[in-house]
């Protein structure tokens, strides 16, 4: 049924896109068919493997377009989150179909986009709409952004009617494009996301301790950690509890520069974050690209990602004669952590085809999750691009 | 008073124009594209959506986890 589904929307997408093109017959290119490829491991034993397929059809040449992708996540994990909860190995799949429309009238480019993600135990909607206008010429371009998600939350082999929990998330986008002179350029981005509802993983059971165990490990002269903490724990485990609502706000720049001695350009961006969870986090990236000729373009990035994490993360969670802590989580992502990312990236361009080739190295390091210190990710990406 | 900063901060970026048609060779190339190419950089996203707190900015997809 999600199958028909999907073909069923790519194929109105497309039939939109025909219908169009009596309209635009002496354009050069106006399709775009796009493979790509992800492939992810590392080493808390996490593999994913993400192929994906998206077509376009240039409905104008100011940014008009509609377009179809299918995307697809094969997931396989025996990671600590999973085997700490005592269970082996899990492997899912995750289907994910975006379709987006955009037509531009003048110097405004309004545009419309749905999105559908499944996996047995998570379904999402999401639609988006956005606009952005050239401000008095193309060099101040506007954009505004606004999308909401309506998730579904399950849980694996157990019928919607037994559990079944709701997340509601709003995103709204302001960013500004300008072009400094004619070899640089700035953008400016300001975000806000609000998501309201279950935000829990239903598969997660915090372990709790009390100073009595905490003291008995420190007496043995054992450091609590994967192998350790079920020594040392109280017998009950509870579910995870976070907030029902979550507040978040991103500002982040973005500056391009044209060197003539590359020849070709460096970016840099630089992100913020912040949210009412307490969660606080700057990323900072660079790029460098090499255009060695007119086909062939290597690019060298690397990324910093640094955070502190939200409010009530605790490495271990104690309970004291108030009973448990009302806020537990184990997901590390609200965690303390930094990541640092190293790639390299080559693309090749003919006529009408185009394709690339990207590696990179991530290497995260928790300075207060009990059950891992570090993890290195190697992440691959290749894809083939046909414009005809 | 704030919506009149942010007009006028507006109005000011747009009164800076400079390059002219002839000036954007430097700009039309595809390392200078600020966006990237969109489906290569969506899958990226979502795979640094899933493993980073932080929500927004350039990038992370919504959408199921797919991570862990």
């Amino acid at each position: 049924m999600r199958l028909q589904l999907t073909a069923l929307l790519v194929a109105g997408s497309l039939a939109a896109a025909t219908w169009q093109e009596s309209a635009l017959a002496d354009e050069g290119a106006p399709w775009k068919i796009n493979t790509d490829t992800l492939f992810y491991t590392d080493t808390d034993n996490v593999m994913v493997v993400s192929p994906q397929v998206a077509v376009h059809r240039d409905l104008d040449e100011d940014g008009g377009a509609v377009s179809a992708r299918v995307v697809v996540d094969a997931v396989t994990a025996a990671s600590v989150d999973v085997v700490s909860q005592a269970t082996n190995r899990f492997s899912e799949v995750r289907e994910e179909l975006n379709l987006g429309l955009a037509k531009a009238f003048g110097s405004n480019l309004p545009s419309l986009s749905y999105r559908y993600s499944y996996e047995p135990d998570y379904v999402s909607h999401g639609i988006g709409v956005g606009f952005q206008r050239q401000l008095g010429s193309s060099d101040t371009t506007l954009g505004l952004g606004y999308d909401i998600s309506l998730d579904t939350v399950g849980y694996t082999g157990t019928p919607t009617s037994a559990f079944s929990k709701k997340l509601t998330s709003h995103g709204g986008a302001l960013s500004l494009t300008q072009v400094i002179d004619p070899k640089t350029l700035v953008r400016v981005v300001y975000t806000l996301s609000v998501q309201n509802g279950y935000m829990e993983k239903a598969y997660r059971f915090v372990p709790l301790f009390d100073q009595a165990g905490i003291d008995a490990a420190r007496a043995d002269g054992v450091k609590l950690n994967l192998s350790t903490f079920d020594q040392y724990r109280l017998p009950m485990r509870v579910n995870e509890e976070v907030p029902d609502t979550r507040i978040g706000h991103a500002g982040a720049v973005r500056l391009l520069r044209y060197i003539d001695a590359l020849p070709g350009s460096f970016r840099l961006d630089y992100q913020v974050f912040a949210d009412s969870w307490g969660v606080r986090a700057h990323t900072l990236e660079s790029n460098v690209y090499w255009e060695k000729s007119d086909s062939h373009l290597f690019s060298v990035y690397s990324r910093f990602y640094l955070q502190q994490g939200a409010d009530f993360w605790k490495r271990e969670y104690l309970v004291s004669a108030n009973g448990f802590p009302h806020y537990r989580t184990l997901d590390r992502d609200l965690s303390d952590y930094y990541t640092v990312t190293g790639g390299l990236r080559y693309e090749w361009k003919g006529d009408s085809l185009s394709a690339y080739l990207d590696g990179s190295a991530m290497e995260t390091v928790y300075s207060d999750y009990l059950f891992l210190s570090s993890r290195l990710a190697l992440i691959a990406q290749a894809g083939l691009h046909w414009q005809f | 008073m704030k919506k009149y900063l942010l007009v006028l901060s507006l109005t000011s970026l747009a009164a800076c124009a400079t390059t002219k048609p002839y000036q954007r060779a430097k700009l039309a190339k595809v390392s200078m594209s600020p966006d990237g190419d969109e489906d290569r950089n969506a899958l990226r996203a979502h795979m640094l959506g899933t493993r980073e707190g932080a929500i927004g900015g350039f990038g992370h997809g919504g959408g199921g986890c797919g991570c862990n």
